[in-house]
């Protein structure tokens, strides 16, 4: 119901699972709900992307068929139902004798033991229709497979349906059956005439057709499908304020500022001349080769700040 | 336990004889025991009409409070887009709430089953489904108008170029074409700005709005412009623009020849004052809440 | 720890003592039983109140609008799983049903014999008490949680016994809902007139209570006059 909300969520996902994992909880399933007396070689379930419904498969309760396997093989006989899940097919002369309880009983059943029908694979069946000959003579013509084509509104069904022809032979179709049961309005049912009165016109679009008070019970503002933009209000609220300056920190500030302000120069010649002579006096006093080949590689290592140091002092030169 | 049995005593002045029956059981051990008295509902009246039958499904002809799986009806269908997009805003409303009904009445029977461990309610649950499904597309065809009349408001470069358009054919339109003119003027100041057909139709709350003020801007140039075409005598001695909505409510309410005088009347007694904003909507509610009741009592 | 002195020790227990006697166990007034003449003088009327506890389904009488830990103790002697001592939660105990009587002699024995029959269902007959009450898949008193439904039921059952058994005629019983007293095959029409209180809040029951004594003892007062009105003309005459 409505308001059991997480139902989906906590139940196992069935269709979603691995084949072989699918087949063994249907099993489990099968064993724990079904009563002893329908148990028994079930017909292998196909998973739900893969089933088709009658209009898809071509076949609608009331219909002919004509069964090509099992025991009533060569038998045309109607259709009671199809069940999509399955791919089976609830045929009238296919039964099988089962032990049932009371409360599956109907009327006029006086025993236990009752002819219950049994469900077949769509694949033993083929379509059939009967065709009158000029004389009156009725046969039976089976289709070995149907096509779906063009489009009608079919008035039993109330739906726009798909014609069955048989294959190869276009010329030959294969109407849809009468529906069992007529579909008759009950008390929910609203009559057509009301349904297909026009009551709604389109006359002006200066005017909102939804009161606009009540237009946050169509739309949710605070869906977090939509972009959600803040207002400066809220962004304001939402992010801390700054902090004030404490009095030391002002005198810090202060401080810094009164100090001069470092400035990246060039080295000039002589410390460059001063700096060099002494590495040079350094590196000639050294014997070992171990050393100097150390040395060597070392001076080929950067600093990562140099590039940022020659970058100020460009920039220094440039303000300048 | 006292074993005394009480005797009422009597009156000194009433010749009342001592009662024959005790006042006291004797032996507890000995007294019958009645059963439980059990409340019923036949004491109190409930009223056919009461609001919680409404929760029922038949109200108060009820034969039981929960149907089985299949009393429930699963024989219609749902409502499709088309057939809802055919229908009024108050007819969706009805709707909705005949389906809010029916999904109560399920509710009701679900929690019941639920408390009583009955678990067959998969019918119940079917239809209740079917009756959501229509609740959702009632909401998704009102949606789909507000939306369209949102995007409608943003397609102002379309409006002005038919409300040019239609300028241009108004004012070309030969004599015997100004009747059915007129009366699309009618529609279209009514389509485009709001301004109610009928004076008595007006909501002055809702309808006197930016639109209204434009539409009735536009409606009165206009008519003041085929007029002052149609006879340059007048033409001369007029004034354009019409100044504020003092002067071009007249062209909305009357003819335009009356209009012209009652505005050249205006200008003269110098009462054709430029409002300013905040003063237009309240002038122009009072002005027609006027006009209505003037033509209230023309009738009468 | 200084030893305590006599006179310390005498405070103590005078202290004790007052905080057993201050001890508030419920409505003074309901305290202990009533005789007739009690009621009259205390300006109470001839009246016996039904309250029914909300959390547990036991009904608990009163001779005054109150009621009183006494009242607890007399009424529920042998406390079981299913019939337990309720508390004096006041807030959980609700009036069912306000009985007025012909006189206080009525009032007080209606009083008796509701103890009287509770006692019988409690202590001496039990097992035929249990008979008559509806049980539950396990065979014990139906529940739903603690609360049982049969309590009241009984206590409707045994007003009606007490009121057939000393056949106190004149008996008005004000229901809190009409829908408690049942068919009215189990009433007999001549001596029991049946109303319902007023909608009331229950945050003012006291109140209401209190105005339903004040009105009986008025209407008993006045049917006294014109009683003795009576009297007096037909020993003048």
């Amino acid at each position: 119901m409505s308001w059991n909300t997480a139902k989906k969520r906590f139940q196992r996902d069935i269709e979603s699972l691995p084949t072989r994992l699918r087949e063994y909880y249907q099993r489990e399933l099968n064993a724990r709900y079904t009563l002893p007396t329908f148990e028994g070689a079930q017909l292998p379930t196909i998973p739900a992307p893969k089933r088709k419904t009658n209009v898809q498969k071509g076949i609608a309760p009331g219909d002919l068929v004509y069964i090509t396997e099992g025991e009533k093989k060569g038998t045309v006989t109607s259709v009671f139902h199809y069940n999509p899940s399955n791919d089976a097919v609830l045929v009238a002369n296919v039964t099988e004798k089962r032990i049932t309880p009371k409360t599956t009983w109907v009327d006029n059943q006086n025993s236990h033991y009752v002819d219950y029908p049994k469900y077949i694979p769509h694949s033993s069946v083929k379509l059939a229709g009967k065709d009158r000959d000029d004389s009156g003579k009725v046969s039976y013509v089976v289709a070995d497979e149907i096509v779906l084509k063009d489009k009608y509104y079919d008035d039993r069904y109330r739906s726009w349906l798909p014609r069955r022809f048989v294959k190869h032979h276009d010329t030959i179709e294969i109407p849809w059956p009468n529906p069992p049961t007529a579909f008759e309005d009950d008390s929910l049912s609203t009559p057509e005439l009301a349904v297909l009165e026009k009551t709604y016109e389109l006359q002006t679009i200066a005017k909102p057709p939804f009161p606009k008070a009540a237009l946050d019970q169509l739309r949710n503002p605070y869906s977090r499908h939509k972009k959600r933009v803040l207002s400066e209000l809220q962004a304001r609220r939402l992010n801390s304020p700054e902090m004030p300056l404490s009095t030391e920190q002002k005198i810090y500030l202060a401080k810094q500022a009164n100090k001069p302000k470092k400035v990246y120069t060039n080295l000039s010649e002589e410390i460059k001349d001063f700096i060099g002579d002494k590495i040079a006096q350094h590196v000639n006093s050294i014997k070992e080769p171990a050393m100097l080949a150390h040395l060597e590689a070392l001076s080929k290592s950067t600093i990562p700040d140099f590039k940022k140091t020659m970058e100020n002092i460009k920039e220094n030169e440039k303000t300048q | 336990m006292s074993m005394r049995i009480p005797v009422r005593t009597l009156s000194s002045c009433v010749a009342n004889l001592a009662r024959a029956k005790k006042l006291s059981f004797g032996d507890l051990s000995k007294v019958q025991l009645r059963e439980p008295i059990v409340p019923t509902h036949k004491n109190f009246d409930v009223s056919p009409d009461h609001p919680l039958w409404a929760f029922f499904p038949e109200g108060n002809k009820s034969e039981s409070a929960l149907r089985g799986s299949d009393e429930v009806e699963l024989n219609s269908r749902e409502w499709t887009f088309p057939e809802l997009r055919r229908k009024s805003f108050e007819d969706l409303h009805r709707l909705w709430y005949l389906t809010l009904k029916e999904r109560n009445i399920l509710a009701r029977e679900v929690r019941l089953a639920e408390a009583l461990r009955y678990s067959r309610t998969q019918q119940h649950e079917a239809l209740d489904e079917k009756l959501v499904t229509v609740q959702k597309r009632i909401k998704q065809v009102l949606l789909e108008r507000q939306v369209a009349y949102e995007r409608v408001q943003t397609f102002t470069e379309q409006q002005q170029a038919y409300l040019a358009e239609f300028e241009e054919r108004y004012l070309n339109a030969g004599a015997d074409e100004i009747v059915s003119y007129n009366e699309k003027l009618v529609r279209l100041q009514y389509a485009l700005f709001g301004i109610q057909p009928q004076l008595q139709d007006y909501n002055l709350e809702e309808d006197i709005n930016i639109k209204f003020v434009n539409g009735l801007s536009y409606v009165s140039n206009l008519k003041l412009k085929r007029y002052l075409d149609r006879n340059p005598n007048v033409a001369k001695t007029f004034e354009l623009p019409l100044n504020g909505v003092v002067e071009e409510l007249p062209f909305l309410l009357r003819g335009v020849d009356e209009a012209v005088e009652e505005v050249q009347a205006l200008r003269e007694s110098g009462e054709n004052v430029k409002l300013d904003k905040i003063q237009v909507f309240p002038f122009l509610r009072s002005a027609l809440a006027n006009a209505i009741e003037q033509e209230q009592q023309e009738f009468q | 720890m200084p030893m305590r002195l006599r006179a310390e020790k005498k405070m103590r227990k005078h202290l004790i003592e007052q905080l057993k006697a201050r001890k508030v166990l419920g409505a003074r007034i309901a305290e202990g039983k009533k005789t007739a003449e009690e009621l009259r003088r205390l300006n109470l009327a001839p009246q016996v109140y039904l309250f029914k506890n909300l959390f547990s389904g036991q009904v608990l009488y009163s001779q005054v609008p109150a009621f009183h830990q006494d009242q607890i103790d007399q009424q529920f002697v042998r406390p079981n799983w299913e019939n337990r001592k309720p508390s004096r939660r006041n807030d959980l105990w609700r009036v069912m049903c306000v009985a007025t009587f012909d006189n206080y002699d009525y009032a007080v024995a209606a009083f008796r014999g509701l103890v009287q029959l509770r006692q019988a269902r409690d202590v001496v007959q039990q097992k035929e008490a249990k008979a008559l009450r509806r049980k539950n898949d396990e065979g014990n008193t139906w529940y739903a949680g603690q609360y049982r439904p049969t309590y009241s039921q009984e206590a409707v059952a045994d007003l009606a016994h007490v009121i057939e058994e000393f056949e106190l005629e004149n008996t008005k019983l004000m229901w809190e809902n009409a829908w408690r007293r049942g068919d009215d095959k189990h009433w007999s029409a001549e001596l029991v007139q049946h109303e319902t209180l007023p909608p009331f809040n229950p945050r003012d029951q006291n109140i209401l209570l209190d105005e339903l004594r004040a009105k009986a003892v008025e209407e008993f007062a006045k049917l006294r006059e014109t009683e003795e009105h009576q009297e007096e003309a037909s020993v003048i005459a």
